[in-house]
């Protein structure tokens, strides 16, 4: 399959465009619900949620270059997709989006160098995923502390 | 990676934000009208006799912590913003006509999740406060939450504010004054 390096950031525009719809939709038709904020451990497992998503579909490499403009991307999709839903709590998006860049930055980084450690190859059908997992724990623990 | 591997995600980002946009100009007044509700529905229970409706009213007065004012026949339901430990806490507080502490609760936080977070969920930490009117000091009426104690001053400090207010107390008392 052809490695297209971009490919994990479309899958985030599409994983967090859901989720921003499925909060609207409940902010809307039920307005009793405690809906979760965008914090840290929701964009963490948005980041994740597309990672995954993109190591089952493709290969995946460490490319520094294609890191950098994965964050950058990530930054404007955290800040551009939660402001159209109308989910920014006040916040202004430029911290929605400096936040999301660090985030989607670091777990990109993260899941890639951890996942070419765990993968056994084509028989390692749970690493994608197990790594996600591994990764949500330690980005809740680290929430936990700031 | 090539300048043409950046049309896909652009054009994934940009017809997303174009979805929601459109789910939110479509929903827009349903989710204010049931966000009005809503809130009707929970300030009701916040004050005794469980008013219908409540008018808002606009405040200019110098205490900065109090965001909306909320008036039903029996009484004041107050919007307020004070300081946390660890940020901004927005509380709903329901005060009688007679300056009297009906109903608290806290709509949001960035509190220590396990210490002052329990500051929305713990009930008798909550129930210390009613019936209060104005006077109300962690240490000497309130009980502080276990590690939480800017949490609870700050719980404190709005509750003695929104009383301030209906009952015209000296400014000194309330949350822009006093420090806990």
């Amino acid at each position: 399959m052809k490695h297209d390096p971009l490919k994990r950031s479309a899958l985030l525009a599409a994983v967090v465009g859901v989720a921003c719809l499925g909060l609207s939709l409940a902010k809307a038709l039920a307005p009793m619900a405690i809906l979760p904020t965008l914090d840290l451990p929701l964009t963490l497992g948005l980041s994740l949620i597309a990672l995954t998503l993109d190591a089952y579909w493709g290969r995946h490499e460490l490319s520094w270059p294609a890191l950098l403009v994965n964050a950058v991307l990530g930054g404007a999709v955290f800040a551009l997709l939660p402001w159209c839903a109308g989910l920014t709590q006040g916040r202004p998006i430029w911290t929605l989006g400096l936040a999301g860049a660090a985030v989607f930055g670091v777990s990109a980084l993260l899941y890639t160098a951890a996942l070419e450690r765990i993968a056994t190859g084509p028989k390692a059908p749970l690493a994608p995923t197990g790594t996600a997992l591994m990764l949500y724990l330690a980005g809740q623990c680290l929430s936990g502390l700031l | 990676m090539k300048a043409k591997d950046l049309i896909a995600p652009i054009a994934a980002l940009l017809a997303a934000a174009g979805i929601l946009l459109g789910v939110s100009a479509l929903l827009g007044e349903t989710a204010q009208r049931g966000e009005e509700a809503a809130r009707n529905e929970i300030m009701s229970y916040m004050l005794p006799g469980r008013p219908a409706s409540f008018t808002e009213e606009a405040y200019d007065g110098e205490d900065e912590s109090i965001r909306r004012v909320f008036k039903a026949e029996d009484g004041y339901v107050l919007e307020l913003e004070t300081n946390g430990y660890a940020g901004p806490m927005v509380l709903w507080v329901g005060v009688t006509n007679e300056g009297r502490v009906s109903g608290l609760t806290v709509r949001d936080h960035r509190e220590t999740f396990g210490l002052g977070r329990r500051a929305q969920t713990e009930a008798p930490f909550l129930l210390q406060f009613i019936g209060t009117s104005g006077e109300a000091a962690v240490g000497e009426d309130i009980d502080a939450l276990t590690g939480a104690t800017v949490t609870s001053k700050a719980v404190t400090r709005a509750v003695n504010s929104a009383v301030a207010f209906v009952t015209g107390a000296d400014i000194s008392s309330s949350a822009t004054e006093w420090e806990g």
